[in-house]
């Protein structure tokens, strides 16, 4: 894991010098046309380094806390490779599993306690629940682009340095209408400034959505 | 038919009438109660079956709901473990009496079914009910009763995730027993339901709109009350048909009908027994009584048994007796009577003998001085023995002769009739020319109707009429008299015509005259001896009363009739109808 990343450094700070790179923002809107912040959104260069001077990307690691029987916060984004610490910061136990594609765990976590680090190797999207506590949610996206982040309170979010060319545009929501599947596309990037706008059609409460086990 | 058996009949009848109709109506009255509490208690059931069913529907719902969030299970779902997810689903199955459990992704499609065939990796098949698949992935759950397969269950969907949906639970739940068997606790008949999923009865539902039916089933009355149950996306409509045993709820008042028609016959005995009683109990004094009247009227007088009864047949039996006593008083009384007429009549009969052989021997007597008075008159009338001086004397002579024969003609006619009267009046039998007979008659009262200035006209060729097989001189008699009494009541310038008719059997003379005539009522009279109507006492005209009678007698002795019709003023027609016998029948057509 420490190979790959101090390879990736590498093989960045080789390709830095070559880039013709422009600015991306990137508009998520819902069907009514809102702005939907807190949205993944993850710009993947075809030919690209997974490098950036000018952009970190996400965290390495990240702390996924437990408080009132809810996941803080609901999505937490991390680069490939990075570490999740799960924090219990209830009075109660709680089981947190994953059987997402990506990264499948379960540790029951007393109160007080942290985990150890779990490392997502492979990038996607993982969903993490609590056993006891069903109600309880929680996503992880490991990004393999450093162009990936959150969008901001007016749904945008803006890119630096991005290399022109073909680019892959992914964004996702936990509520959005095709679950854990995100939407994507191909955008053409070149040396000037671009604006993208995607529609997310997104369904009400669809992460919160109340059950029976609410009962338990 | 006879008062007793009328009266039994009629109390039958009446009895019969009177419980059948009573049956009728109280068994109609039942049944219609019965049918308005029979459709209450459908409606009960209909409902009390739709909440037990709501009831079996949380309590499955909730316990596939703790499936949906056993760990390892959910983890076998995430690693697409089939075999354990399998095993858990026939396990739990078993927990939550489902018989079939479904694993369905998230796409729709079956990839664990407890029911499909071990071993075999068939393709994967779509969940049929596509709409609890809709409602779980939006609610988290659903339900409701679908027909899986040719399986009519209760099917709870559940979504189940990890966090994230990952796919549905189905449990397909047969509908309990007990929830069948409750229908029986609603109602002391046993109700009972079937559901369907034929689309074909969807039809038959919605006609029926809910309403309690009657239907006979295997011959016996139900009622029936059909509701939709459920209509799901993917399957058939589920169609409750719930069925209230009407015939079993009437069969206690049924069973009343034989204890009614047991009362029925026992009153019908009675009936029976009491009209044949009481019927008999009048029928017996009655039939005496008939007896007793028979023999009164065969004339046995003797009293009728006596009766001590006090009702209407003792009544009857009463004014019998007082009846019995009037009658044979007054037969007594007739008795007596008609033995003094008898006397009366035999002294009568004694008495006309005795003046017929008086009048016979009168007549005999009468006839020897009188031919003797005729005989010198005609020898002085004659003067045979020399002339008699006066003219007064020749006249005298002649009135003598024409008294003496008209007397002797009155006598021997009284005597004909005496005879006629003592059946001893006999007449020949010889063959008459019938226009001869009468043509002579007729000359012979020619002077008299000369003098009475009346015209006598005989038409019609008489040598042509029939000839008769009669007593001529008698015959001759009848017709001179008729003819002179004619011309006796006719007045001068009148006419009297004589005519003849002919059939093949008989001939009718008829003496028609324009003479005074007479009513109606005279007619029966003057064929009676010595009678002579009214207007001929105003003595204008002669004669003893003699002739018609003695005419009449004369013609019936030939066997013929005589016939008079006649109004006052309008003349007199008399017809004298004989026999034709064998003689003279021959010239019956000409004679006319």
């Amino acid at each position: 894991m420490v190979q790959i990343l101090a390879a990736s450094l590498a093989l960045s700070l080789l390709v830095c010098p070559l880039a013709w790179a422009g600015a991306v923002v990137v508009h998520v809107v819902d069907q009514s046309g809102a702005p939907v912040p807190d949205a993944v959104v993850a710009l993947t260069p075809d030919a690209a380094p997974t490098q950036s001077a000018k952009e970190p990307g996400p965290p390495l690691s990240a702390v996924l806390d437990q408080k009132n029987e809810t996941f803080i916060p609901l999505v937490t984004l991390l680069r490939e490779g990075g570490a999740l610490t799960v924090r219990n910061s209830d009075r109660t136990r709680h089981h947190v599993y994953s059987f997402s594609a990506i990264k499948q765990f379960q540790f029951v976590l007393n109160p007080g306690d942290q985990s150890p680090p779990v490392i997502f190797d492979k990038p996607g999207l993982a969903a993490i629940g609590c056993n006891i506590h069903d109600q309880m949610i929680a996503y992880v996206y490991a990004a393999r682009s450093p162009w990936t982040a959150l969008s901001d309170g007016s749904g945008a979010v803006r890119f630096e340095d991005v290399p022109a060319g073909a680019s892959h545009l992914e964004v996702w929501h936990p509520s959005l209408a095709s679950g854990a599947t995100p939407i994507s596309q191909t955008v053409e990037i070149d040396a000037r400034a671009k604006d993208i706008s995607v529609t997310l059609a997104l369904v009400a409460h669809a992460a919160s959505s109340p059950h029976k086990s609410m009962d338990y | 038919m006879a008062f007793r058996n009328r009266l039994a009949l009629f109390l039958i009848v009446t009895l019969i009438a009177v419980q059948g109709l009573t049956a009728v109506l109280v068994y109609g009255v039942l049944r219609d109660r019965l049918i308005d509490q029979g459709k209450q208690e459908l409606r009960a059931a209909t409902r009390a079956f739709k909440r037990d069913l709501d009831s079996l529907a949380g309590r499955a719902s909730d316990a596939v709901d703790v499936l949906a969030l056993d760990y390892p299970f959910r983890q076998a779902i995430a690693q697409r473990d089939h075999d354990t997810a399998l095993s858990v689903l026939r396990n739990h199955g078993l927990r939550v009496d489902a018989s079939r459990m479904i694993l369905v992704d998230l796409d729709g499609s079956i990839s664990v079914d407890t029911a499909a065939p071990a071993g075999t990796a068939a393709p994967p098949e779509i969940f049929p009910l596509q709409g609890l698949l809709h409602e779980a992935a939006r609610s988290g759950h659903a339900s409701a009763l679908a027909s899986l397969g040719q399986t009519i269950c209760w099917t709870v969907v559940v979504s189940v995730r990890a966090p994230i949906p990952i796919g549905f639970i189905a449990a397909c739940i047969p509908i309990d027993r007990t929830v069948l068997s409750n229908l029986t606790t609603l109602s002391p008949l046993v109700m009972s339901v079937a559901l369907s999923n034929r689309p074909g009865d969807l039809k038959h539902a919605i006609a029926v709109a809910d309403e309690v039916k009657t239907a006979t089933i295997t011959g016996k009355e139900n009622l029936t009350l059909t509701t939709v149950l459920s209509m799901v996306e993917g399957s058939p409509p589920i169609i409750a048909t719930f069925t209230y045993p009407l015939d079993e709820a009437l069969r206690p008042y049924r069973a009343l009908l034989l204890p009614m028609l047991l009362v029925l016959a026992g009153a019908l005995a009675a009936a029976l027994i009491g009209a044949v009683l009481i019927a008999h109990g009048l029928s017996r004094p009655l039939g005496a009584l008939a007896q007793t009247a028979t023999r009164i009227a065969g004339g046995d007088y003797t009293a009728p048994p006596r009766m001590t009864r006090r009702d209407e047949v003792g009544q009857l039996a009463a004014a019998l007796s007082t009846m019995v006593e009037a009658v044979s008083q007054r037969e007594a009384a007739l008795t007596t009577t008609l033995r003094a007429l008898e006397t009366a009549r035999d002294e009568a009969v004694q008495a006309n003998n005795a003046k017929s052989q008086f009048l016979a021997n009168m007549s005999h007597e009468l006839r020897t001085p009188l031919n003797a008075v005729i005989g010198f008159g005609e020898v002085m009338q004659g003067e045979h023995l020399g002339p008699l001086g006066a003219t007064a004397y020749q006249t005298y002579t002649t009135h003598i002769v024409d008294s003496g024969r008209h007397l002797l003609a009155l006598v021997e006619e009284m005597f004909d009739l005496v005879k006629v009267e003592a059946g001893t009046f006999t007449l020949s039998h010889q063959t008459t020319q019938s226009g001869a007979l009468i043509g002579e008659a007729a000359k012979l009262l020619e002077p008299a109707a000369d003098a009475a200035g009346v015209r006598l006209v005989l038409h019609g060729e008489t040598q042509t009429w029939p000839a008769l097989e009669a007593d001529p001189l008698k015959l001759k008699q009848v017709f001179i008299n008729l003819i002179g009494n004619a011309i006796k009541f006719t007045p001068a310038r009148g006419t009297v015509s004589i005519s003849c008719n002919t059939t093949d059997t008989a001939l009718t003379i008829r003496v028609v005259d324009t003479g005074i005539g007479m009513s109606a009522e005279e007619i029966p009279l003057i064929v009676k001896p010595f009678y002579r109507i009214a207007s001929a006492y105003n003595g204008r005209y002669q004669g003893a009363g003699l002739g018609l009678p003695l005419a009449k007698a004369i013609v019936e002795g030939h066997g013929g009739s005589l016939r008079i019709e006649s109004a006052p003023g309008e003349g007199t027609s008399v017809f004298v109808t004989l026999p034709l016998r064998a003689a003279g029948s021959g010239k019956a057509s000409e004679a006319a």
